[in-house]
């Protein structure tokens, strides 16, 4: 049979470029240059130190006692980690969502490094802190550089907290065990930035997602498992004084206990939702519809670090400007950070009278507390320092003050013995009260009034002896504040005597009726 | 006797002007050489480690490549599908034809889109598509590169006349 002209034709020069290529792409894959080997060997950080020895089966334990773990077993070389002002050349959108966040200043608060140095020098050894460091700056901590004689280099992806490639590369979390037990990939980090970039990147992107949004990874992303190896936090005799184990942290499993977890609801939906507190108020409502976008500014219950109204002590406190980011960018991203936490938290909680009597003495009232909007403990996270208290007031029909529980002077910076709080006390060993976060010398965790569970409510009854003349009717104004630190905290960690804002989560006016004396 | 078929000003002159030679042109010959060259560069960007330096050198050349054969085939097969696929006599071709145009098609395009972040990002701007656009351009340019090259085979090899027709 015939072959065609055409194909006797062509069949020279596709045959020939097809060699050619082969050739061509041969030898370069062959001999062209090499991909560099990625991750660092821990006998190749000088000085790194291992004051807790190996674990049980005689392996070494480089970030112990965080539960932090790699998926190489290698540590990473900080100058091939990409900061997240590299991923802000294509994805700034993202990058300035999260420079507002509190996962960005993780590792560069001020407050938190002061409390971790003086944990440090309570401890008999420094590397202890790497308990810390596995959440907060996880960066530092694969890079060796949470030790006794800092051997590594600095670089900008050292200086972020939670950082990009922190969460994007993330293949596994334990939640139950908490204190950091997140496995990270930071391999992939390495061999990605390695590879084609900007133009080609864009051009080819299976490398970069490969990296940053592999299967592992993504479906950890959408999980409130990612968020629970931080947000669980346990003290035991390898990080404090406890004896017994003590859960100081136990936002993941509040909400696994949730209404909001049966119904699949996670971590990401609230606090990462476009805009937060509709996400919130939709849910209130029954509307379990997930968020349309998700946001990086991981809105959270700190009103403080955002508060631009601080000026210039805020940049300080926030430890200055992220790397890759501008002032005005700072400013703006920082405004509408305060802007979405305040509307956030304004959606956790609600007051309302439940009962009120009179009394041989005077009026007996109680006030519900609710938990409305969130999806833990109200209040949750460490809770030595963050806490809320029930500010209540009384006026007769003078206007005149007749009775106060709470408020005034927890809103001069001291605590009120007297009022009503959901805070946890940390005990040392002698059963004395650590008012400054010192986690290594802590014992024994206590709360002092149990916090309230997602949809919950606490009654709190009030037994209020009137003044003699008192005239009704009465009025009751009753507010729920909440504040994210103990001045002492502040006091001891930066030697300075600042107030710490309080915030009004609930509020509650309403008249006594029918109980006028 | 057929009927001489009329051809646009414009083909006659790019006929002309084309060398013939037995089977095909210059400007076709060198597109067979762009198309297994870029079948192969494609084959090995798919395969081979995506993270690695070499990598890069490849890809640009697959882009560049693609580039010229897209400037080169579109105005080509402006003139050979009309004068082309009405001359068939066979339906069985012209089917064929129409599948393998099909597969180029979504070929050229898909790789086009894929390529537009680089050359946007080439003036200044960034703009990528959905990670799930992203990947199934990847997928459908890679799948369509086959459909593609061994239609092109066929077509080549598929004889359009019917034999004892004049």
């Amino acid at each position: 049979m015939k072959i065609k002209e055409q194909l006797r034709f062509h069949a020279r020069p596709l045959i020939i470029g097809a060699i050619a290529a082969v050739l061509a792409a041969g030898l370069w894959f062959g001999f062209g240059p090499r991909p560099a080997p990625v991750g660092v060997s821990l006998s190749d950080i000088p000085f790194y130190k291992l004051p807790f020895g190996p674990d049980e089966t005689g392996a070494d334990r480089p970030f112990y006692p965080s539960r932090l773990k790699t998926g190489t077993g290698l540590m990473s070389d900080p100058s091939r980690l990409p900061s997240s002002a590299e991923c802000a050349a294509c994805h700034a959108q993202e990058f300035e969502e999260w420079a507002a966040s509190l996962h960005a200043i993780a590792d560069r608060d001020l407050v938190y490094e002061a409390v971790v140095e003086a944990n440090e020098d309570s401890a008999h050894h420094p590397e202890q802190a790497r308990f810390c460091e596995g959440c907060h700056a996880p960066n530092e901590m694969l890079s060796g550089r949470v030790n006794r004689f800092t051997s590594v280099a600095p670089a900008d992806a050292l200086t972020e907290g939670v950082a990009c490639i922190t969460c994007h590369t993330a293949t596994h979390a334990d939640p139950q065990k908490g204190n950091g037990d997140i496995t990270l990939a930071y391999d992939r980090a390495e061999a990605e930035r390695d590879g084609p970039q900007g133009a080609a990147l864009l051009a080819d992107p299976r490398a970069h997602l490969a990296a940053y949004g592999a299967p592992d990874t993504a479906a950890l992303m959408k999980s409130a498992d990612l968020c629970g190896a931080c947000h669980t936090e346990i003290y035991d005799a390898s990080n404090s004084k406890a004896e017994t184990s003590q859960t100081v942290q136990s936002t993941y499993r509040e909400w696994g206990e949730s209404w909001y977890a049966q119904n699949g609801v996670t971590c990401q939906d609230c606090h990462m939702a476009d805009d937060p507190a509709a996400q919130v108020m939709a849910l209130r409502e029954g509307d379990l519809s997930k968020p349309a976008r998700y946001s990086h500014r991981i809105i959270g219950a700190n009103h403080v670090m955002a508060d631009t109204g601080l000026g210039d002590a805020l940049s300080v406190l926030r430890g200055g400007l992220l790397p890759g980011l501008s002032a005005a960018v700072n400013h703006a991203t920082l405004n509408e950070q305060a802007r979405q936490t305040e509307a956030f938290l304004r959606t956790a909680a609600g007051l309302d009278l439940r009962g009120q009597s009179a009394t041989a003495e005077g009026l007996h009232i109680d006030i519900a507390v609710q938990n409305l909007g969130a999806g833990h403990n109200l209040p949750t996270g460490v809770n030595d320092q963050k806490h809320i208290w029930l500010e209540v007031v009384l006026k007769d029909a003078s206007g005149a003050e007749v009775f106060r529980s709470g408020g005034g002077a927890e809103r001069l910076v001291a605590e009120d013995p007297e009022a009503v709080v959901w805070i946890e006390h940390f005990l040392a060993p002698d059963g004395s009260r650590l008012t400054d976060h010192l986690t290594f010398d802590t014992a024994k965790v206590a709360w002092i009034r149990k916090p309230i569970p997602a949809r919950g409510e606490d009654v709190v009854g009030y037994d209020i002896t009137l003044p003699q003349g008192a005239q009704g009717p009465f009025r009751l104004e009753a507010r729920l504040n909440y504040k994210i630190a103990l001045p002492d905290l502040i006091y001891t960690s930066l030697r300075r005597d600042l107030g710490v804002p309080s915030f009004t989560l609930a509020e509650l006016s309403v008249e006594l009726d029918g109980l006028a004396p | 006797m057929g009927q001489a078929i009329s051809q646009p000003a414009f083909t006659r002159v790019v006929l002309q002007r084309s060398s013939r030679h037995g089977g095909g042109s210059r400007r076709s010959y060198f597109l067979s050489l762009l198309i297994s060259g870029l079948f192969i560069t494609g084959l090995a960007i798919w395969l081979w480690p995506q993270g690695a330096a070499s990598h890069a050198l490849v890809l640009w050349l697959h882009l560049a490549a693609g580039g010229v054969l897209a400037g080169l085939l579109l105005p080509w097969l402006w003139t050979h599908v009309p004068r082309g696929l009405c001359t068939s006599q066979r339906r069985v071709f012209t089917q064929s034809s129409w599948v393998v145009l099909g597969f180029w098609s979504v070929l050229l395009v898909s790789g086009m889109v894929a390529a537009l972040p680089a050359i946007i990002w080439g003036v200044g701007l960034v703009w990528f598509p959905p990670r799930e656009i992203s990947d199934g351009l990847s997928f459908v340019h890679f799948w369509s590169s086959w459909g593609a090259v061994a239609g092109l085979g066929l077509h080549l090899a598929q004889r359009h006349w019917v034999w004892g027709a004049q």
